[in-house]
């Protein structure tokens, strides 16, 4: 489908173009999101990474698939942006205080969008790499492979961000938010 | 993923599928739109500017040429100087402007073409 939409911008129907802004900014916004950690920050590097990818079309060669190609894109924009910035990222160990976000009494169910909340909360506090290759793994479905593709790390360096973002997320739910297996399961 | 995702595979996927984030602007795409269109218009512009400067460029190397073939061969002095001297003079001058501006020229060209 991304094909017929890439032929008809390549072809001068710019306006084609809104089908795959439309298709991919949501899933890029969440990967922006993993790395720069604010979402004024993870539009301004999805808005670079969307023209960048609309003005380098042509290079795209149909060798990968077409969102491994955008992904790299924007994750490449948004390593630039904190780069070029050196925004001081707040990585698991100097973990804020949440105790005002989560009543003493949180042992019981939490509520879908409470979850979704403390969950996103909790990978803004995990580090960059971490909390975009368990976006990438998990959300994404995407392989170890195509994760090397899209980041350009090696296979054992994800599995390794991997397996230390796992265990640091499990403690952040668990800690900070009160979130366990057994009541997500409930 | 593996077809058999283990248990602590399962948590973390149903994890996951929660940390989805909606972008929170409605205007993005329109905003895009609009910055890609301009970014076109500019294109467009800059690509016929390239082009009336190389047709200038042109213009201004044949005229060129035709001046320092001519000065040689006029027989009065021109501001007191020898036609010979004058012509070697001119020849200098056109030479180094002639290799700045095709540089300059080639320079833009290619920004054009990449973008």
């Amino acid at each position: 489908m991304d094909d017929v939409y890439i032929c008809k911008v390549l072809n001068g129907e710019t306006n084609a173009f809104r089908f795959i802004i439309k298709k991919y900014k949501d899933i890029g916004y969440s990967l922006a999101m993993s790395v720069v950690k604010d979402e004024f920050e993870a539009q301004e590097v999805l808005q670079t990474s969307f023209i960048l990818a609309f003005t380098k079309l042509a290079t795209f060669k149909g060798k990968s698939k077409f969102s491994t190609w955008l992904y790299r894109i924007v994750i490449n924009e948004a390593f630039k942006l904190i780069k070029t910035q050196k925004n001081e990222i707040v990585t698991y160990g100097m973990s804020p205080d949440f105790s005002t976000h989560v009543a003493d009494d949180v042992t019981s169910i939490i509520e879908e969008d409470e979850q979704r909340y403390y969950i996103n909360e909790a990978l803004k506090i995990l580090a960059p790499k971490e909390s975009l290759a368990l976006r990438l793994f998990y959300l994404e479905e995407n392989s170890i492979e195509e994760i090397a593709e899209i980041t350009g790390w090696t296979n054992s360096n994800i599995k390794v961000i991997l397996h230390r973002a796992r265990i640091n997320l499990r403690q952040l739910l668990k800690n900070y938010f009160n979130i366990d297996k057994q009541l997500l399961n409930q | 993923m593996k077809d058999t995702d283990s248990q602590d595979d399962i948590f973390y996927k149903e994890i996951m599928a929660k940390s989805r984030l909606d972008l929170p602007f409605s205007d993005f795409e329109d905003n895009i739109m609009n910055q890609i269109e301009n970014k076109i218009l500019h294109q467009n512009t800059f690509s016929k500017e390239i082009k009336l400067s190389w047709v200038f460029f042109i213009a201004g190397s044949v005229f060129g040429i035709i001046i320092s073939l001519i000065l040689p061969k006029l027989q009065e002095s021109i501001m007191g100087i020898q036609p010979a001297n004058f012509a070697i003079f001119f020849q200098i001058v056109f030479t180094s402007l002639l290799f700045t501006q095709i540089d300059t020229l080639l320079k833009l060209s290619k920004k054009m073409k990449s973008n």
